[in-house]
């Protein structure tokens, strides 16, 4: 069939749906990268060393074989205050950023106002499956330390080949 | 609005050319939240990281100096792959005016939040006798 032969609407719908498989692929990664970019971007205009309208709280995530070390900053949080939930995958961090000095009751005017308060909600693709029932969470100083242990089952298998 | 300041930490160099402290971390202005009631002005400051060991508050010359440092993190035998905040040291300065009390100003750290209390000082009237001629 040739291409000119193809009414108008056959046309519009397989240009669509190739639009989409492209997206999978190749604009996935675009859109990834232009929000690192644009993240960057704010970051040179803070102060205060991390992104200030980026996700809250920054993380940094380092990673090894068996394992995930995940730092976040959260200044000002009490441990009662964090929930922490971790499924397959996906780590999720919400809590609630207390803050006495935005609420106080007795203050008169307000000269500066910087930092950030209230809810907050994060949810953060690790690259494997981690056990959650080995997860380990420490909070000092207003920074948590999770320790996120790969699940067994997502470790990678050697298979042995066979000649016949 | 206040200056973004970025700058590298102090290289501190003994006579006999020993290095005694080199720090090479970036230096960060901490978010504050300033603000005033009756008795006083409040200070609250975001120093993630930081023990009450590490801060270090001082005043001179109507100037209040913030100073702390971020502790370590150990990551032996793990790699980063992912960085949205680099650790650094803390510092900010602040003018004060005349009202406030600098004898009694109070400070506290907790879960990595600084607060300072700086109460006004009470007015002093001095009467000034007259006298007559």
């Amino acid at each position: 069939m040739r291409l000119s032969a193809i009414s108008h609407d056959n046309r519009m719908a397989m240009e669509e749906s190739m639009i989409r498989i492209n997206r999978f692929n190749g604009l996935d990664n675009f859109l990834q990268e232009m929000d690192t970019f644009q993240r960057q971007l704010e970051g040179l205009f803070s102060s205060s060393g991390n992104a200030t309208a980026g996700a809250y709280p920054p993380v940094n995530i380092y990673q090894n074989d068996d394992g995930l070390l995940v730092y976040a900053r959260v200044p000002g949080l009490h441990a009662e205050n964090i929930e922490l939930t971790v499924t397959d995958d996906l780590l999720t961090i919400a809590g609630n950023v207390q803050d006495d000095s935005a609420q106080a009751s007795d203050a008169t005017g307000y000269l500066r106002n910087e930092r950030s308060s209230g809810q907050f909600q994060r949810t953060i693709r690790l690259p494997y499956v981690i056990s959650a029932d080995k997860v380990e969470a420490i909070v000092k100083d207003g920074i948590l330390r999770l320790v996120l242990p790969r699940a067994e089952s997502d470790k990678p298998r050697k298979i042995a080949v066979k000649t016949n | 609005m206040f200056a973004s300041l970025t700058k590298k930490g102090e290289t501190q160099k003994t006579e006999g050319g020993v290095q005694k402290e080199q720090r090479n971390r970036p230096v960060y202005q901490p978010a504050v939240d300033i603000y005033e009631n009756e008795s006083g002005y409040v200070i609250t400051a975001d120093l993630p990281g930081v023990d009450e060991k590490s801060v270090d508050v001082s005043l001179e010359n109507h100037i209040l100096t913030l100073k702390a440092k971020a502790s370590e993190v150990v990551t032996e035998g793990y790699k980063l792959v992912y960085a949205e905040y680099r650790v650094g040291d803390y510092e900010r300065s602040f003018k004060l005016n005349d009202q406030v009390n600098k004898a009694d100003i109070q400070a506290v750290l907790k879960n990595g939040v600084l607060k300072l209390v700086l109460p006004k000082a009470k007015p002093e009237v001095t009467k000034i006798p007259i006298k007559l001629q």
